[in-house]
């Protein structure tokens, strides 16, 4: 269901993927995270396939009525302190969806599903 | 004494010399923190994730040089706070990497790729790295302080080095990240990165580190012509000039959230709160909890003028009570208190009335000169005298946006209708639509005064159907005033539009403005506490002094035709400042009009006619 924000001279309706890809936008600029766990496995090959960039990859959005969910499942790089990480990328795709989409997120659930570790010394 | 190697005590005392220089500028660095996200914290954020190494380095007993690196690195990595403090931690991980496998004394070429690496380690913990932040500015220190090591200097040199690579670097982040472009500003991390590495280069060089002045100049903010123009309008009040009305840094920093309503834009004087104390927190929540309701309703209990606001996990209460040890115990149940703000505000009226009382009694001084000048100088109504309000119900009104005690006076004893400007924000178009149904005329005249308030101005018409208004585009308060003095009551509507526009197109204005931070307008470079004289929009003359500012202005304004200069001051400026400044007008043959404004951030406007 699309988010829609009613107001005096008409009504404005935000579809799902777009705040997915928004908050994905925002979450990828956040430091310490080094990429999205895909949850979509077909749909994003399909993406991958097509040689399209799935900006909400990894990116679920819930919304009934006025309450909008997001799910970010992220990868994290090794060696960083992956709570205030996941802390950094909250309050990040938060401030960044209320600022450019103007929609109030209730709850950011964030699922570390990897942990990437780079080779420290090339 | 020259170092030239460092041990592992040598290193520790190091670090903590680049964290006392840190936590001495952390207001500092708050006040620029506007990416990612705008919340004010990241000098506030780096200095305890940096804290927290220290803290495992004094736990080591005698420390040698791979193990101090590690444990920083260790301490870093727990107590990491924020993007800019996660960042940090990174670049001490791959720093510290580099000097386990070396042990041995830290030289500048250990340094060197000590810092080579931990750059490299901290860009590979991140997707997308974005330019013109901390991350940049490490890279460029590294390089250079790859490239400086192969000189074989001492370590004092060499850090001198990076550290100025380092600022030259920040200095350039504005053009690379166009949001601290906007907000004229460098990027706050890579300053409290900047501030460390100070810290580092004056140990060794065995100067005190935490004092203010900085030993080389500080990056200047490289803001573009187009803040020229936004220096005068809100926006630009905002970013880069000092509320000083706001006074300390903190409420500095505050005017940066954007995401947090203005709590400083609360009335303090407010005669009918008659509450003691303002008391303002913030809390940091421990889980997902979302106390927010609970927390209003127990401050709701211990005072009024409650503003509560939820970002993530932080809170920032504002409450004006009595007790203000009861209301941090309140907040104190839903989290941890990071800042707390109590103000006594009976003490801010008592200062507040003692300067308008001074400011009236150098207006009685003044008063008989003045109107004979005002006499001379045409028939223009002394509105220091004429203390009647407006009267509703009159055919025609007129209703005008004015900030400022003494202006606000100045507005209504010529008969207006009045719109609070507010500290730093413009009045909505229903704001002003209130204020011209309240009026009760059928035809109302509008001044917005500010050109930020000129398009809410041209929409109220839509919002009363039942009244005719016409907005004279009057863009500057003292453009406003001089309109104003044009109105005739007993003339038509349109035809008082078409004075009151000539009129306030006749008078050039100008103002003074104390700069909150450094930066550079229009090819002038400015430093903080600096005074901005701008003529119009444009900038004519940045002084140390508020006086010489003032006479800077004036002497552009009148450079052609003018009889009478018009200044108001605000709460900042002594009364016999704003005197003095008859010896300019005079020395250029002018009429001089001096009146207590009180308006907020300018320290004078100007009108010249």
């Amino acid at each position: 269901m699309p988010k829609t924000i009613h107001t005096e001279l008409g009504t404005v309706t935000i579809a799902e993927d777009v705040i997915a890809t928004v908050a994905g936008l925002a979450a990828m600029d956040c430091y310490g995270l080094v990429g999205m766990a895909s949850r979509k496995q077909v749909k994003d090959s399909l993406s991958e396939l097509l040689g399209r960039e799935n900006l909400g990859r990894g990116v679920e959005v819930r919304i009934q009525g006025e309450d909008v969910q997001v799910d970010l499942y992220i990868v994290v790089s090794y060696g960083t302190n992956i709570y205030e990480v996941a802390q950094n990328v909250r309050d990040k795709v938060r401030y960044v969806l209320n600022e450019t989409v103007g929609v109030a997120v209730d709850r950011v659930n964030i699922y570390v599903q990897g942990v990437r570790v780079v080779n420290e010394r090339q | 004494m020259t170092v030239r190697v460092l041990d592992g005590e040598g290193f520790v005392q190091m670090i903590q010399a680049g964290h006392a220089r840190l936590q001495a500028m952390a207001e500092g660095v708050n006040a620029l923190n506007v990416f990612p996200v705008p919340d004010g914290d990241t000098g506030t954020n780096m200095a305890l994730s940096l804290a927290q190494g220290v803290a495992s380095l004094q736990q080591l007993q005698h420390p040698r040089l791979a193990g101090a690196a590690q444990a920083l690195a260790d301490g870093l990595l727990m107590g990491a706070r924020g993007n800019s403090g996660v960042i940090l931690s990174q670049l001490f991980r791959g720093f510290a990497k580099v000097i386990e496998a070396e042990e041995s004394l830290l030289t500048a070429d250990l340094f060197a790729r000590a810092l080579q690496a931990g750059v490299d380690t901290a860009y590979q913990a991140v997707a997308r790295p974005v330019e013109g932040t901390i991350l940049t500015v490490a890279r460029a220190a590294a390089q250079v302080g790859v490239q400086a090591a192969r000189e074989q200097l001492p370590l004092p040199l060499w850090m001198k080095k990076v550290r100025q690579a380092a600022a030259a670097a920040l200095a350039n982040t504005p053009e690379q990240l166009p949001v601290l472009k906007q907000a004229g500003v460098v990027d706050s991390g890579g300053q409290g990165l900047v501030y460390i590495l100070e810290g580092f280069e004056r140990w060794l060089q065995g100067m005190p580190v935490t004092a203010e002045t900085s030993s080389a100049g500080l990056p200047l903010s490289r803001a573009g012509e187009s803040e020229v123009h936004t220096a005068a309008d809100n926006a630009g009040q905002n970013a880069l000039v000092s509320g000083q009305a706001l006074g300390n840094p903190a409420a500095q920093a505050r005017v940066e959230l954007s995401s947090w309503p203005e709590l400083g834009g609360v009335q303090h004087d407010s005669p009918d709160s008659h509450f003691g104390y303002c008391t303002e927190v913030l809390l940091r929540l421990p889980t997902a909890t979302r106390p927010v309701a609970a927390l209003r309703q127990a401050l709701a209990a211990l005072g009024d003028s409650l503003v509560v606001v939820e970002s993530g996990e932080w809170i920032k209460a504002h409450v004006h009570t009595d007790h203000p040890g009861q209301a941090l115990e309140a907040a104190l149940q839903y989290g941890e208190l990071t800042q707390v703000k109590v103000e006594n505000m009976r003490e801010q009226r008592r200062r507040l009335q003692a300067r308008q009382q001074r400011a009236g009694e150098l207006d009685n001084q003044l008063g008989a000169r003045i109107h004979v000048e005002a006499a001379q100088a045409g028939n223009r109504p002394g509105f220091a005298v004429t203390a009647q309000g407006a009267t509703a119900g009159q055919p025609l009104a007129v209703v005008a946006v004015v900030a400022g005690a003494g202006l606000a006076e100045a507005f209504r004893s010529l008969g207006a209708f009045l719109v609070d400007g507010g500290q730093t924000m413009n009045p909505s178009t229903a704001d002003i639509a209130a204020a011209v149904q309240a009026t009760g005329s059928p035809e109302v005249l509008l001044l917005p005064n500010h050109k930020n308030v000129v398009a809410a101005a041209e929409q109220v018409q839509q919002l009363v159907p039942g009244q005719r208004v016409y907005v004279v585009p009057a863009t500057h308060v003292a453009a406003g005033l001089a309109a104003l003095t044009a109105f005739l009551p007993e003339r038509s509507a349109a035809d008082n539009a078409a004075r009151m526009t000539a009129a306030c197109q006749s008078v050039r204005t100008g103002a003074v403005v104390r700069a909150a931070r450094d930066g550079v307008f229009d090819g002038q470079t400015l430093r903080t506490g600096q005074f901005m004289g701008f003529a119009g929009d444009r900038l004519v003359c940045v002084e140390d002094q508020r006086r010489l500012a003032a006479a800077g202005v004036i002497q552009v304004l009148a450079a052609s035709a003018a009889e009478l200069v018009t200044v108001f001051y605000s709460d900042d400026v002594p009364p016999a400042e704003a005197a003095a400044l008859a010896e300019v007008v005079q020395a250029l043959g002018l009429a001089l009009e001096v009146h207590y404004g009180g308006q907020p951030v300018y320290d004078y406007i100007f009108s010249v006619e």
